[in-house]
């Protein structure tokens, strides 16, 4: 009886999840649906249509963009400064974070760096101009991998550290006996076993580095320095009449990244919510 | 001995961390605050004007409007980003199939430059060729709402600026939310089902109250989030007409990058960050004592939740 009551009630709440759920899904993966299409059509069809389907598989809006458009430069300018960056965020963070979980845990500096993560690009950039401006860093990549560092810092440490609390404490303990120095045994034995935890610093830095804008915005005017979200802006004033080159331009920007999210998905969400929560 | 010799290596190993944070974090948030309280103009002297910027700023109508315009951000941020996440974890979490298909899929926007999806939304949005108005015209509507130019409205164009971000990092809050539902144990919801009770009902008595320690780090994130936004207006309309689509971080970068107001522009940075904290203080009060008395026990929960 009352099943019976309940079981058409039990089909409209299915139906309206189902719903739910799909047209979500659909907001979510439309903006990529529509670029990829669009990156593969003539100005003119997409003049034409912006919603239609390509007439045949072009790649001419590509090039132009690699070249003309200096995506090219820009790719390898940005994936120079990404792997740079990530590559000292992780070492110095690693570092950073062993000392404050294993060797002397100082609530202080904890809260000292927990302090970064509250604060945004903006409130420090204008400082970082004229500190790189005095001396003469502006338009150098090292520049923008400082600040990146420093951005990434809190983050990283943070999450590195929560890792490295749950190590088993036998595990250095037994590497300094063996004879190793407190440096070997972190090269040797804590590193190599918190690749998991590293892999999920790393990437969410890359993600960072790869993405962000308004630092770059600041420390590069020179045009061959620039960094793809820079391009990407630039894409905008110049090419306004070539739309398949911005839809092009905005595709190569997109794809490492949703690459590296799909081979990497577990880590970029753990990492995510781990540094969330905490924070 | 060994006492000594660890201190040594702490200090080695936590010396490049802390020289950079110091250098690059810490001393420029102290160089911002004193800029902000001179009149200086990227070069020359810098004169100690006191507080005069900051009178300034109360009087400033664009200042004023950037205020706002950040402020419509944060609603609509809070509207949509908590209640999908919500629902949406929730519903996601009671999936017997799919699950880790609509967790990529929700989440995979948040990942992209926000740059990239801005010039995106400036094409989608044109006047002229953008597939909004020809949806519009497809729907029925005339000219005079399918032929606007949305972006150079100074009227409506912050909603054209602000909705796009909002979409852009629902998946966020939703992934959180969605860590967190699953520390809800299961026994709540099969008493619950035993007992006839419909999802909604389940949603409303179990998923939300026991999300509450999780709103508030959600709302922090969703406060802090949606102040320092940036990108979106300097991509699609350089915060135009006038300062119609402008953030406060916008209007920071207007003034000190284009304008050469370093003080007056860093006052506006500082100005973010006070009204971060408080927003962020007001909120914790109120969330307090609204749950007084459950206090203890949800943070007890909290504690125990293991994401």
């Amino acid at each position: 009886m009352l099943n019976k009551v309940t079981a058409p009630i039990g089909y409209v709440a299915k139906i309206g999840k189902f719903i739910f759920l799909t047209v979500f899904a659909i907001l979510a993966l439309f903006p990529f649906y529509w670029m990829l299409v669009n990156s593969f059509r003539s100005n003119d069809q997409i003049y034409s249509n912006a919603l239609g389907f390509p007439e045949q598989i072009n790649f001419d809006n590509f090039v132009r963009a690699w070249q003309v458009g200096n995506i090219g430069t820009y790719f390898f300018n940005t994936l120079f400064v990404s792997v740079v960056a990530v590559a000292l965020i992780l070492v110095i963070s690693a570092m950073a974070a062993y000392v404050l979980a294993k060797v002397w845990n100082s609530k202080v500096l904890y809260l000292l760096f927990s302090l970064g993560l509250m604060i945004p690009a903006h409130t420090i950039i204008v400082p970082l101009f004229s500190i790189f401006n005095k001396v003469g860093l502006t338009n150098n990549f090292l520049s923008i991998i400082l600040s990146y560092l420093a951005m990434e810092l809190s983050l990283s440490i943070f999450i590195l550290k929560g890792f490295m609390v749950a190590l088993p404490k036998e595990l250095d303990e037994a590497a300094t006996i063996d004879g190793c120095s407190r440096t070997g045994a972190f090269f040797r034995v804590i590193l190599p076993i918190s690749l998991p935890g590293l892999a999920t610093v790393g990437i969410l830095a890359f993600l960072f580095c790869w993405n962000e804008f308004l630092i770059p915005l600041v420390l590069i005017t020179k045009s061959e320095m620039k960094m793809l979200s820079q391009g990407i802006q630039d894409l905008n004033g110049q090419y306004v009449s070539e739309l398949g080159v911005m839809f092009a331009g905005v595709v190569m920007m997109a794809l490492p990244v949703v690459v590296v999210y799909l081979i990497f998905q577990e880590q970029v969400i753990r990492g995510m919510v781990a540094g969330a929560v905490k924070g | 001995m060994k006492k000594r010799r660890d201190m040594a290596f702490s200090a080695f190993f936590l010396a490049p961390a802390l020289i950079v944070f110091v250098l690059l974090i810490i001393i420029p948030i102290v160089m911002t605050l004193e800029y902000s309280l001179t009149s200086w103009r990227g070069v020359g002297e810098m004169n100690f004007v006191g507080l005069e910027n900051y009178i300034k700023l109360f009087q400033d109508r664009n200042y004023i409007t950037t205020v706002l315009n950040s402020f419509i951000l944060l609603i609509i941020g809070l509207v949509v980003q908590l209640s999908f996440g919500m629902v949406g974890a929730f519903l996601v979490s009671r999936l017997n199939r799919g699950y880790k298909f609509y967790r990529s899929v929700y989440y995979l926007p948040s990942i992209i430059s926000a740059a990239a999806m801005a010039l995106l939304f400036s094409i989608f949005f044109n006047a002229d060729m953008g597939p909004f108005n020809e949806i519009l015209s497809a729907l029925g509507f005339g000219d005079s709402i399918a032929g606007r130019s949305w972006l150079s409205d100074s009227s409506v164009v912050i909603y054209f600026v602000a909705v796009p971000q909002i979409w852009q990092y629902m998946g966020q809050q939703f992934i959180i939310y969605l860590a967190a539902v699953q520390n809800i144990p299961e026994e709540l919801f099969e008493s619950a089902s035993l007992d006839g009770a419909s999802s909604a009902k389940m949603f409303f008595k179990i998923t939300v109250p026991s999300l509450r320690p999780i709103t508030s780090v959600v709302v922090i994130l969703i406060i802090t989030g949606c102040l320092k936004a940036f990108d979106y207006p300097w991509i699609m309309t350089t915060g135009g007409p006038g300062y119609s689509s402008s953030y406060m971080a916008v209007m920071m970068y207007r003034e000190v990058f284009k304008n050469g107001h370093f003080g007056y522009g860093s006052a506006v940075a500082m100005s973010i960050l006070f009204i971060s904290l408080i927003l962020v203080v007001i909120y914790n009060q109120a969330n307090d004592s609204l749950g007084s008395e459950k206090n203890q026990e949800k943070r007890a929960r909290r504690r125990r939740m293991k994401i």
